[in-house]
Formats: structure tokens, sequence, C-alpha cells
């Protein structure tokens, strides 16, 4: 039973935080532990003190709480003397619950405000413990104000969730936030510092090109010309950041997501997201590179038609097309095969190869074709082929430029 | 600017290695919380480390670590991949108060 006066009472919670967190200062001290990735896993009466805990320790990332409620204890007794000393059920008591207004005793919401971190509720809607509905209201109170609470209710629980197998909903829950730590801290900075390099050596290049080909003289031939193609470049540059951040982005999820997703289907979902979103960046990033040509080539043009006896340097035009396919297949390349390693290793998962002799061996076959069909594995696939074109852009696009300056 | 091509070259391929190595294994042993002294068991899953961490906190009642539903939940909290320390509550088995 939660309800103990005594046994939660305000003085008692503090003690019980301070034992909790006492065991937490020596599992911190552990090495095998990833200090990124250390939280709380709260039973029951725990409700009360695992936020006490992880507000006054900053190394928690994120807590679980198993029935147990956001709202303050005496609530919780109340209703437990309506439920169960006064024989009321669920849902009499939670209704009579509405109407109380004496003593409530220690409330965890104070302590729960400040966190900033994920937060897993599970609650059993027929827990004669702690009050179901009363609680997923303030859990949702809570979320507008902006806490990363998520609730997880079963129709059918009882306290502690007994019978219930809620652990694939924990495991769900882990991987998706763990997903969100990866793409929100941690990689971001490095990547986009690595991007921002990235695109500075290549504007240095491209600037420089534009001042030790003769360029400059030329150009002030045309009033205001210079500042445009500078500043045209330098747009085209920050905006191929973005796909080329995603590209990397996805390489470091599906590295952190091999080895720490369990569950077939879970893996399933991330595989199918991610290689959306690596197709999406690379397309994009081979059109900005693509676009970035075509600009190249007309600037060149124009600087024929404005500057006369100039030359197009339409070597140089391809150049610059197959140095950005080459670049964007380096980036590219490596992560696709990693992403159909993932896609083989969750094929294998579903459908595992048979032992040579086996007898339905033709018919685990041709089930490991239709999954690796679904999951899009084999390189020649449609989408294998679509990946492929955005690598040739910038080199199309070397070319078409090439073509219209002669023309 | 063949410079610049061989640095950003090098940047294209930058993916780098992977993490170090771990048992699955157990400890226990005392922490002190003031007067107090509280009985902790750590499990570790059976996959390389680093892991990823759980303290575990009791419900109501005289609870040690050896109770059978923290037992089947530490079990279920491992497989998912977390290492679990788990404690006796204040006044029950080994822990003090």
């Amino acid at each position: 039973m939660v309800g103990v006066s005594l046994a939660n009472s305000p003085e008692t919670i503090p003690l019980l935080a301070a034992d909790m967190n006492a065991v937490l200062r020596q599992l911190l001290q552990m090495p095998e532990i990833d200090a990124d990735m250390v939280g709380l896993f709260g039973v029951s009466q725990a409700t009360w003190y695992v936020p006490l805990v992880a507000e006054s320790a900053a190394e928690i990332r994120f807590i679980v709480v198993l029935t147990g409620g956001v709202m303050p204890v005496w609530n919780n007794i109340r209703y437990e003397i309506l439920s169960i000393h006064e024989g009321h059920g669920v849902e009499e008591s939670q209704q009579l619950l509405e109407a109380y207004s004496g003593e409530l005793g220690f409330d965890p919401r104070p302590n729960l405000r400040p966190l900033d971190i994920p937060m897993l509720y599970l609650l059993g809607e027929q827990d004669p413990n702690v009050p179901f509905r009363v609680n997923r209201d303030e859990i949702e109170l809570l979320k507008d104000d902006g806490k990363d609470i998520t609730l997880v209710t079963y129709a059918n629980g009882f306290h502690g969730l007994d019978g219930i197998d809620f652990w694939p909903n924990v495991a769900q829950w882990q991987s998706s936030e763990r997903l969100r730590k990866y793409l929100k801290d941690g990689w971001i900075p490095i990547l986009v510092s690595l991007s921002a390099l990235l695109a500075l050596l290549m504007l240095l290049g491209f600037l420089t090109d534009f001042y030790t080909l003769n360029v400059k003289s030329e150009m002030e031939a045309i009033p205001g010309l210079g500042p445009k193609v500078t500043v045209i470049t330098v747009i085209i540059f920050l905006v191929a950041l973005l796909p080329i951040t995603i590209v990397l982005l996805v390489n470091s999820a599906l590295k952190a997501i091999t080895t720490e997703v369990t569950s077939t289907e879970e893996k399933f979902h991330v595989y199918v997201r991610l290689r959306a979103d690596l197709q999406r960046a690379v397309m994009v990033s081979g059109l900005i590179f693509g676009l970035g040509m075509l600009v190249t080539g007309a600037f060149l043009e124009l600087r024929v038609v404005k500057v006369p006896g100039t030359d197009t340097q339409n070597e140089l035009l391809l150049l610059y097309g197959a140095y950005l396919s080459l670049i964007v297949a380096l980036i590219y390349v490596p992560v696709y095969v990693r992403l159909l390693a993932f896609g083989r290793d969750i094929l294998n998962e579903t459908v595992p190869l048979p032992p040579t002799r086996s007898d339905n061996w033709m018919e685990i076959y041709s089930k490991r074709k239709t999954v690796e069909g679904y999951l899009q594995l084999s390189v020649l696939s449609v989408p294998g082929v679509q990946a492929m074109i955005p690598i040739l852009v910038p080199l199309v696009a070397g070319i078409i430029a090439t073509f219209l300056s002669q023309g | 600017m063949c410079v610049v091509f061989a640095i950003l070259t090098i940047c294209a391929l930058g993916c780098s290695g992977d993490s170090a190595l771990g048992p699955g294994g157990q400890q226990e042993g005392l922490v002190t919380n003031g007067d107090i002294k509280i009985l902790y068991e750590l499990d570790l899953p059976e996959r390389d480390s680093p892991f990823p961490a759980v303290v575990y906190g009791p419900g109501s009642g005289n609870i040690s670590a050896d109770f059978r539903t923290i037992v089947a939940q530490t079990q279920e909290l491992l497989e998912l991949g977390f290492a679990v320390m788990r404690y006796d509550k204040r006044g029950t088995g080994e822990s003090g108060g």
C-alpha cells in the first residue's frame, strides 16, 4: 500500500531521497556506466522521492515511474481510504476524490517543474492505490507546461501493473529518447562544426580561384558583380551545410542504434525513418550543389559577355562539377552502406537463414526476398538508383553549364 | 585549391571507431547516508560497456533489494540493456535505520 501517513511524511520523503542519492553517487563512480545515460526507475511510493533526487542531481538524464502519480501524498491516501478501506471501487472513489479539500502533505510537483529531462509514467486505470484520472490530467498540465513527460496507461492495469508486460513500452520509449538524445545534443555541435569547416574550406577555395584567375580586374569592369558573386557563393554553401549535417547525423544515429536498440520492430521503424532522412538529405545536397554549379556557369558566361576576350573556362566548370559529385558520394556512400548493413541485420532477425538442408528452404527464401524488397536492401532497387541521381547532379549541372556557355 | 580539396576529402571520409569492452557482472557494497548504512547491489547487462544505468527506487513498505518483484524487474531492466543499482531500503535487509 502506498499511503501510510508516517512513512510518507514531509520529513520521511527527503530521507528516502537522500538514501537513493547516496546509492546514485556510488553508481556514478562505476567506470562501466555511461554517465550520459543514468536515470531513476521508481515504483509506487518512489514517485514522491524520485523527482526530489532528480532535482538535486544534475547527472540524472531520465526517470521512469511505475504506478506512481504526480499528485501530493494525501491525495493518494484519501483515494486509498475510499477505494480500499471504504470499498467504493475505483470509478466511484475517483469521483468522490474530486470533492477532497483536506491536507495535501508532501507535493512532488515543485520538484518536477524544474526538471528538463524525459520522464515516463506508467499507470494502471484500475489501480486502487493511485487515482488514475487526476494524475493523467495533472500530467497533461505538466506537459502543457513544457515538461517532457510520456504517459502510458493500461486499461486493465492494477497497482504495480502485475501481470501486464509493460516492458516493450519502456524499451520503445527508451530507444526513441535515445535517438532523440543523439539527434539533439552531443553530436550536433561536433557535426555542425565539421560541416562548417567543410563549407568554409570550399568557400575559401572558390573565392581564391576567383581572385587568382585575374577575375578581380575583370570584375571591376562589371560594377557590383564582385560582391554579388561573393554573397551568392556564401549563401549556397551555408545552405549546403544542412543536408551534409543530416547525413552525418544519420550516420551517428545508425552507430548508436545498431548497438542499443534491441527490439526488431523498433529497429525497423528507425531504419525506415533514417533511410528517408538520408535520401532526403542527399537529394537536397545534390540539388544545392547543382544549383551552385549553374550559378557559377552563369557568372562565367556573364563575364564572357561583359568582358570581351575572356575565356569561358569550361574545364574549370567540369572539374568543379566532378569534384562536388565526388564529395557528395564520399559523404553519402559510407552512410548508405552502413544503413544497408543495419537493414540486413533486421532481415536476418525477421527471417533467419535456415540450416542448409532445411525442407522449407524455398519458403523461407521467398519470405526473405519479400522482406528484402520491403527493406529495399538491393543497391539496384528503385530508391538505390534514385539515391545515385543527386550524386551525379553537380557533375551534370557542370556539363549543362558548359553547354550553355558555349551556346 | 588542391590543398583545400585534399583537406575536404579527408573531412568527408571522417567516420570513427566504436566503444570499449565490459562484461555482465555483479557487485555488492555499502554506502552511507548520515548515520545510516545502505547495502546496494549492482547488476550489469550482458553486453559491451558503457551501459545506460538506473537506480531502482523501491515502493512503500519494508522492501529489501532481494524482494521478489524487484529481482524480476531488475532482470527485465538488464535485458533492456540497463545496469541496475538496487538497494535495501532503510530499516530492511542489511541497511540500517
